[in-house]
């Protein structure tokens, strides 16, 4: 409908000009014939309804079937009544030569409205039937009538190749266009497993709204493995083969618990849990605020077990990755998990590059804590994986659950001397429990 | 300030319909039988055209005004003023049985009816007479979707704090709702949802694609159940609940509120967990039994 607008708009212009233009012509064959006589119908019953149909098209989107319809039916009256102006009767009244005259622009005209409106096949069919009853048929009549055999044939050679040649072409630029509109449905799906669903979807649907800044109480996970470097180097090429099934690995586990994975870094990954989540607002409803306060307990709950979960698996399959690559039983995968307030918004400069990336201080206490597992397996001097919980996560935890508790007095959080302890669980190298949660 | 607009609509809905109507028996005063019968029996088409639409016309300036949001139900509150001019125009023409079942078999009807009333979507979907559906700006019904009978779309949702909650109700393509269902606002069902009889989905639920949930079931608000996920009947899911793509729910579960269940081994913990408790309390109840028919058994 968009493109019908635009085409009406350059009809009802063109069809003004058009009574300037055509009046020379029309005075050869009748020279009573004045420029108003042959502007004001012009105007009024081509020029306006094409104007009209441009503003009615222009809000595209609202009862697109009715416009389309409109189009259809109101295209082939509004192109007769233009030849029914001073054209067909003076060829009526035995000037049928005039026709040659006026040939070209009216197949400019049918060929523009197929061509660059391109509607679906059941549309274009219908306009190629209004524009044959509007038309083809009463003009193949007026010639047939007043014997010109010649033109009449000339006339319907034309018909023939014009319908045929602007409804392939009509037709093809549709198929171009549902391609390509098909194409873009393909492309989200396979953007969306990069970005996620929040950004494809705002990105393909044109909804920025969807990347307002907003602040979510949400889990974060920052998990690492411990000697990777030195990994690295051992593994040499290897490593890089290591490296791709382990995010394969972390990727899988993540997304089957309901979790997004925000950034990668080298061997690091940002995870949080219950952020970005299509889960509807319903605080505005009156009378549920206890049982609402009851559900997000629950769900903060079961957040932290997914993110629990989470870790005990991923660290369960890499050691069966260590097993795999023959790996230095030292290197491990450590975590942490924090809990607060994070706020996710569009960062960056929009002519460069941008992200729609997390923000907050339990960002970078997150990361903090996962550096405190060094100090830990250093403390403790355990080569284990070890999975540390900030106070703030730790208060969600359930009673069946086993966290222990170490003083960071002795050597205190950077950046976070406030946090006077952590809780922790170690998990020593092939000796994996399964949790049993819940 | 009295008011009077219900009176006035009604009047101006049911009067100017009788009018047109009867017109052509006053206007041509036909003499022979003939003539006589057949302007009685375009009578009652002219009265249902004309019917519909004046009560759609009336409506059309309140289109822009049925919004989604909470509104105090004040009759001329900017809002509510016009919601009740388009609740009166609409109520007139769906309480009117016999109209509303003629106008929603005829095609030509059917598409001037919902298109006047401000329904935007697609066209080709099943409502029967006493399927509850109005706010139609705010309502999608997709291609090929199917209202049960008794089944209601609650576009709107009257609260006791003098409020009303308006949102919109989307049915995806091919979605079925069953006999005697409950939509409340805001609630979204994607393409291919089946939702089963007597089944009541609170405020802004969603399902997914293919996601089916089994008869008598009752869903609390703002639940999200999973694409191709299978509820079973007669289940309670609770406040928020997240239940995860292909995700089978057993018949007669008890969800909670805010659980969140992203995996069948999620969903089995449930079940074991409540089996547990159910046993626990068999467990008790036998005790109680046996200690009390010990404590006849001492006494005979």
């Amino acid at each position: 409908m968009n493109r019908a607008s635009s085409v009406s708009l350059f009809f009802a212009l063109a069809f003004i000009v058009y009574g300037f233009t055509s009046l020379e012509i029309l005075q050869s064959f009748d020279s009573s014939i004045t420029l108003w006589s042959n502007l004001w119908p012009r105007v009024l019953l081509n020029g306006l309804p094409f104007f009209a149909f441009y503003l009615s098209f222009k809000n595209y989107k609202k009862n697109p079937f009715l416009k389309i319809w409109l189009w259809c039916i109101g295209f082939p009256l509004i192109f007769m009544s233009a030849c029914w102006i001073h054209v067909w009767p003076l060829m009526l009244s035995g000037k049928p030569h005039l026709y040659l005259y006026v040939h070209a622009a009216n197949f400019l005209v049918i060929i523009m409205s197929m061509t660059l409106v391109a509607p679906p096949p059941r549309y274009l069919l219908a306009i190629i039937l209004g524009i044959t009853l509007s038309f083809v048929l009463p003009m193949t009549y007026v010639l047939y009538k007043l014997e010109e055999m010649t033109l009449l044939k000339f006339f319907i050679n034309d018909c023939i190749y014009g319908f045929l040649l602007s409804g392939l072409s009509s037709y093809m630029n549709y198929d171009v266009r549902r391609k390509l509109a098909t194409e873009d449905v393909a492309n989200k799906r396979k953007i969306e497993k990069f970005v996620g669903n929040l950004i494809s979807e705002s990105i393909f649907e044109n909804n920025e709204s969807l990347l307002h800044a907003r602040k979510t109480d949400a889990f974060l996970m920052s998990l690492d493995i411990r000697g990777f470097t030195r990994l690295t180097q051992a593994l040499g090429t290897e490593s890089s083969l290591l490296k791709e099934k382990y995010h394969a690995l972390v990727a899988t586990v993540v997304g089957v618990h309901g979790g997004f994975i925000h950034k990668t870094h080298g061997d690091g990954h940002l995870i949080s849990l219950g952020l970005v989540t299509d889960l509807a607002e319903v605080e505005d409803i009156p009378g549920i605020e206890e049982e609402l306060k009851m559900a997000e307990e629950r769900r903060q709950r079961h957040l932290l077990m997914k993110a629990i979960d989470i870790f005990e698996q991923i660290q369960a399959e890499f050691s069966t990755l260590k097993e795999d690559f023959k790996i230095d039983p030292d290197v491990a995968v450590c975590a942490a998990i924090d809990f607060g307030e994070i706020g996710l918004k569009v960062l960056g400069d929009p002519n460069v590059r941008l992200e729609f990336d997390i923000d907050g201080l339990v960002v970078i206490r997150c990361n903090r804590l996962e550096s405190y597992t060094k100090c830990l397996r250093q403390s403790l001097a355990s080569k284990s994986s070890f999975l540390i919980l900030s106070g703030a996560a730790a208060e969600h935890l359930s009673v069946e659950d086993t966290f222990k508790i170490f003083s960071t007095a002795q050597e205190p959080i950077k950046d976070f001397l406030n946090e006077h302890s952590v809780y922790y669980r170690e998990y020593v190298p092939k000796k994996f429990r399964k949790r049993n949660a819940a | 300030m009295p008011n009077f607009l219900p009176g006035l609509l009604i009047s101006l809905i049911w009067i100017i319909p009788a009018f047109i109507a009867l017109a052509p028996t006053y206007v041509f005063e036909p003499n022979s039988l003939f003539f006589k019968f057949a302007t009685l029996a375009i009578a009652f088409p002219l009265f249902a055209i004309s019917f519909l639409l004046v009560a759609g016309l009336l409506s059309l300036p309140t289109h822009k005004k049925i919004i989604r949001g909470r509104f105090p139900r004040k009759p001329f509150h900017r809002v509510y003023f016009w919601r009740r001019i388009y609740g009166c125009c609409w109520t007139n023409v769906f309480y009117f049985k016999p109209l509303y079942f003629i106008l929603l078999t005829i095609p030509v009807l059917r598409k001037s009816l919902f298109r006047l009333f401000g329904y935007k979507g697609p066209l080709n979907f099943t409502v029967y007479p006493d399927t509850w559906i109005r706010d139609l700006p705010l309502l999608y019904l997709g291609e090929n979707s199917y209202c049960s009978n008794r089944s209601t779309l609650g576009t709107n949702m009257c609260l006791q704090d003098g409020t009303i909650l308006v949102d919109r109700v989307h049915l995806g393509d091919r979605t079925v709702l069953g006999h005697l269902s409950m939509i409340a606002p805001g609630v979204k069902l994607e393409n291919d949802v089946e939702v089963g009889s007597g089944v009541a989905l609170g405020i802004r639920c969603r399902m997914k694609n293919g996601s089916r949930i089994g008869a008598g079931s009752s869903v609390n608000h703002g639940s999200i159940f999973g694409a191709r996920s299978e509820t079973g009947g007669h289940s309670h899911i609770g406040l928020r609940v997240e239940i995860g793509d292909d995700i089978k729910v057993p018949a007669g579960a008890n969800i909670p509120a805010g659980a969140v269940i992203t995996t069948q081994a999620d969903m089995d913990r449930y079940i074991s967990s409540e089996n547990q408790v159910l046993r626990t309390h068999l467990g008790n109840l036998a005790d109680t039994l046996k200690a009390n028919l010990e404590v006849i058994n001492f006494k005979d």
